[in-house]
């Protein structure tokens, strides 16, 4: 038992570390380098805290805090990034562009109204937990969001930006679904959320891995003007009107 | 307790999500290329749908009508509307299935078009959307039977969630027809029919 939760615990460094070289080789960087440098980071921090747990265990919880506290920064980065890939098919909507910002908002006060809790608010950790949770949450709902684009607009589903989020999105929900049930039931859901939580991280990377395994099509820059300016669908349509009906 | 409900929801939110995902990728259409595009359009009036959201029209029928009769005949203005609105909803999810396959083809004119249409289309389907939940509304609030507000105007409609009905429709037409005769379709004729 000791030795599949050790497996379950580390599995996600070596996938990780499979998913950095699918990037790197597919020059992924050129279009989300967010997400290829918190993948990198994922690397470089699950390392130091395997050998941080095993071999200087009291450093571990000052390891892992930092780590954590980065992973969120690089979190929001990597949400921020997905959007603004996006928000390019919907460039010519208006009201679209805030709906990101508007997303931090509710998230960052719902989180902070959820976890407030009067006593601990010095303790940098729960700082950290807090900010992870209002991560998770902005990954939710940015995935949800996509989720509604993909059915309602017809986007393609399987572009990379989707499948960042649906990674993230499956991570996130479970997480906080767990998170949840430890908060109702307490210590004795220790084992289960960890299982719960790493399980689902692993299966995020899987769906990366997935995703990034595919051809990567270069995407030509889109042009701040229409492909096809007024006066040539003017001109479009008069030739259009001239075919006679079948 | 808000707090605890909207977090609830958020988790509801991300599990119903993958249902979603799950039953998209299950029904999905394999792949629409350019064969695949006419015999899954349905043809839509846009005349008719010029002619239903003209406020000269609208004001003509109210002032020739009494406001009973022109709110019966509203009601049916609206159906009417709602159908169309539909089916420009319709073309416009598959023609933004193949803008998407054409968006990755090699050929940069093509791409360009193709994202063109993408846009043109998603534009197409958010005005739907919007138009539709606001004619749902209204017949929900069944306008004909009760006198108390007047009765909606359709003109409204010229314009919803940022977007306009006709032109927006127009494009979505020039665009899926620039790209047919790119690509050097012969089926051009159809596709402008079933539009």
């Amino acid at each position: 038992m000791a030795i599949l939760t050790f497996i379950l615990r580390w599995a996600a460094l070596p996938l990780q570390a499979i998913l950095l070289w699918l990037l790197l080789r597919k020059r992924v960087f050129r279009t989300f380098p967010w997400f290829v440098a918190y993948t990198l980071f994922s690397v470089l921090a699950g390392s130091s805290r395997l050998v941080f747990r095993y071999y200087r265990g009291s450093l571990y919880p000052q390891v892992f805090y930092g780590t954590e506290a980065v992973y969120a920064l690089f979190g929001f980065a990597v949400m921020y990034e997905v959007f603004r890939h996006v928000l390019r098919n919907f460039q010519r909507i208006r009201w679209f562009r805030p709906v990101f910002p508007l997303t931090i908002v509710l998230t960052v006060v719902l989180t902070g109204l959820r976890t407030a809790t009067p006593g601990f608010r010095t303790r940098w950790a729960v700082w950290v937990l807090g900010a992870e949770m209002g991560e998770r949450c902005l990954q939710v709902s940015m995935f949800v969001l996509l989720v509604v684009l993909v059915t309602v607009f017809g986007l393609r589903w399987r572009q990379h930006a989707f499948g960042i989020c649906a990674g993230y999105g499956l991570y996130a929900t479970v997480a906080l679904l767990a998170s949840t049930k430890f908060y109702e039931i307490g210590t004795r859901f220790t084992f289960w959320w960890g299982i719960l939580s790493v399980g689902a991280y692993n299966c995020a990377i899987l769906i990366w891995l997935w995703y990034f395994s595919g051809p990567v099509r270069p995407e030509p820059p889109r042009a701040s003007q229409p492909p096809l300016s007024a006066g040539d669908l003017e001109s479009y349509k008069e030739i259009l009107r001239r075919v006679p009906p079948s | 307790m808000i707090v605890m409900i909207l977090w609830n929801v958020i988790i509801a939110a991300g599990l119903i999500s993958w249902v979603v995902v799950a039953c998209r990728i299950w029904f999905r259409f394999p792949e629409r290329t350019a064969d695949d595009v006419v015999d899954f359009l349905v043809p839509v009036d846009v005349e008719r749908a010029e002619s239903l959201l003209d406020p000269r029209a609208e004001s003509t029928l109210r002032s020739e009508l009494t406001r009973r009769e022109f709110r019966r005949l509203q009601r049916k203005r609206m159906h009417l509307y709602l159908v169309l609105v539909r089916k420009m909803a319709h073309n416009a999810a598959v023609l933004i299935e193949w803008a998407n396959r054409e968006a990755e083809a090699t050929d940069g004119q093509t791409q360009q078009v193709a994202q063109e249409l993408q846009q043109a289309a998603a534009e197409v389907r958010l005005y739907s959307l919007a138009a539709m939940v606001k004619l749902r509304f209204w017949l929900l609030i069944r306008l004909d039977s009760w006198n108390i507000l007047p009765a909606p105007s359709l003109c409204e409609l010229q314009e919803a969630a940022g977007v306009r009905a006709v032109e927006s429709y127009e494009r979505l037409k020039t665009t899926a027809s620039v790209l047919f005769l790119g690509i050097g379709n012969r089926n051009f004729e159809q596709l402008l029919h079933n539009l």
